[in-house]
């Protein structure tokens, strides 16, 4: 499945640059940059057009894109994948442009339903600047493994239950994924002559409750495996990380570039 | 000293009527390999999640080398789940083998080292090509899996090995070497299973079980060739045993080498015969 394969190919590739990074300097840089990007001036496009607001997003999106190549990491991909966020954030910023002040641009019910210039840019603010980020996350994770970011963010003294609910979340997603894909093969192969509509709808309830009750108990046992080889409370962990020349260098680059976004 | 004690355990799962242990009573003794065989639903499970504490009987008490507290307990026993799921926990194989060693304290360079060697005692070593130890626990084999809840537990060392339903699904090779694994294992194991062929291989006493009681117990040559008890509680004898029945010989060996060992005899006796009576 997807996110095995992938660890298996983040491991093939511990040649790269990047992937060798320290997990914590890759964290802290991509989420230093994704805050600058937040907090950064949102781009004019109204009253005015202003090319050159967009610039910085611009350079960020070719940086990461950049880095991407320098990892192998397929550009469409990455490109394709930080584009799930844009119908949220549509979504989302949606009404922006009818509220926030500044001067009415379009008005649309006399007086009462007007867009603002200042909302329209906030708009187009929202949209751009959440497709950066999520480009931003989306590299940190097609570069590092996923038991990699829980160590990092351990040693940034994220709450430790956090973390294991995270980690547990990892491992039991597919677990539980199976679990509902056995359990629908189940139903379909007794049932033979299909369709159906509502039977469908209600099998898919009886599903769904009997999924809560086997997670639970499953996540009873599990306690107890986990107790009986000496659990008591905090996940040990194995093997340090260390910082090198290479991931200060990576983090003054991102400083660097997240100053020049806030400017 | 005795390495599992257990006075008239009674224990009855929350909410249910009837009790799943109706007084249990046995022991066994220090480096004693015993299995535990029972029909379905017979109990098996339940008894064996006694054995660390994570059941606690309603009735009765149970002591693991003379102690009951449970942090005791849960140091000299190691419990391999009957379904591998419940037993895997972490994002990668070694981490789920090195949780054990490293929740004892042990410095690192050690528990790489137990590491590795659980993983190759259960054959997942380094050096067959894969990295068994970086790949992820749900997605490996159902068997590969059941190997490495195995291998969880031969990485801390314990003194009590407890395995439900080791073999259900294991190729006939690896079956074969947790067999040998668990014969040269040079402390206590029990072992509950329908593997009525494997219970008589590793095991020298074997404890009968029917719905919630120990109906029968005793060293393995007697219980396994009594096709009557063992089929009264919905099990079968071994397939060599059934040969030996079939045929009227007199003798009931257990083990596939006793077997052997007495129809190679049969087999010089009657060339013996042919060759002192008139030859054709
Ligand atoms: N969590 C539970 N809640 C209620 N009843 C249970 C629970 N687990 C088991 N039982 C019941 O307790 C009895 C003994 O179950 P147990 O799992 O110990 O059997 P077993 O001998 O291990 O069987 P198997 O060979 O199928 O593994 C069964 O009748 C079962 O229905
Ligand atoms: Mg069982």
């Amino acid at each position: 499945m997807s996110i095995e394969s992938e660890n298996m190919k983040k491991r093939e590739m511990t040649g790269n640059l990047i992937h060798r990074l320290d997990p914590r300097a890759k964290l802290l840089s991509l989420v230093g940059l994704l805050v600058a990007v937040v907090l950064s001036n949102p781009p004019s496009v109204i009253p005015q057009f202003n090319p050159s607001t967009f610039f910085p997003y611009l350079f960020v999106i070719l940086l990461l894109l950049s880095l991407a190549t320098i990892s192998k990491i397929s550009l469409i991909t990455l490109l394709k994948r930080s584009m799930v966020v844009i119908p949220f954030s549509i979504v989302v910023a949606l009404f922006l442009p009818f509220f926030g002040n500044g001067d009415v641009v379009v008005d649309l019910v006399f007086g009462s339903l007007t867009l603002s210039s200042h909302g329209i840019n906030t708009f187009v603010g929202v949209v751009v600047k959440s497709y950066v980020c999520v480009m931003c996350v989306i590299l940190l994770t097609m570069t590092t493994p996923f038991p990699s970011i829980i160590k990092a963010l351990g040693w940034l003294r994220v709450p430790e239950t956090y973390l294991q609910v995270l980690s547990f979340l990892y491992r039991y997603m597919f677990i539980l994924m199976e679990e509902v894909t056995n359990m629908k093969r189940a139903r379909d192969s007794r049932n033979p002559n299909r369709v159906r509509r509502m039977w469908y709808i209600k099998t898919a309830g009886l599903i769904a409750g009997t999924l809560f009750i086997r997670a639970y108990e499953r996540g009873e046992r599990v306690y107890s495996a986990m107790v009986s080889r000496g659990y008591e409370g905090r996940m040990p962990s194995l093997g340090r990380m260390k910082m090198g020349m290479k991931d200060w260098i990576f983090m003054c680059m991102f400083i660097t570039v997240s100053a020049y976004i806030l400017v | 000293m005795r390495a599992i004690e257990v006075n008239d355990v009674w224990y009855r799962y929350p909410n249910q009527k009837e009790y799943a242990l109706k007084g249990i009573n046995f022991e066994v003794e220090e480096g004693e390999k015993v299995a535990i065989i029972g029909a379905n639903g017979a109990g098996k499970s339940t008894l064996l999640l006694h054995f660390n504490g994570i059941l606690k009987p309603e009735r009765g008490e149970i002591k693991i080398m003379g102690g009951s507290d449970v942090k005791w307990m849960r140091s000299k026993v190691g419990l391999v789940f009957q379904n591998p799921d419940d037993q895997l926990f972490c994002p990668t194989v070694f981490e789920d083998v090195a949780f054990g060693p490293l929740n004892m304290g042990l410095p690192e360079e050690e528990v790489v080292k137990r590491v590795e060697k659980a993983l190759k005692a259960v054959g997942l070593s380094e050096n067959s090509g894969v990295k068994w130890g970086d790949r992820a626990p749900h997605h490996l084999s159902y068997g590969e899996r059941q190997r490495v809840a195995i291998a969880t537990v031969l990485s801390m060392g314990v003194d009590i090995l407890i395995l439900d339903e080791p073999t259900s699904n294991l190729d006939p090779k690896m079956r074969e070497s947790l067999m040998e694994l668990l014969l040269t294992f040079p402390h206590t194991v029990v072992v509950a299973t329908h593997d009525i062929e494997f219970a008589a291989e590793v095991c020298e006493r074997i404890v009968v079980m029917d719905k919630g009681e120990i109906v029968e117990e005793g060293v393995a040559e007697r219980i396994l060739s009594d096709g009557e008890l063992l089929k009264s509680v919905g099990l079968k004898a071994p397939t060599i045993v059934r040969i030996f029945e079939e045929l009227g010989i007199d003798e009931k060996p257990v083990r596939f080498h006793d077997g052997v060992e007495i129809l190679r005899r049969l087999k010089q006796i009657r060339i013996n015969q042919r060759g002192e009576g008139p030859t054709m």
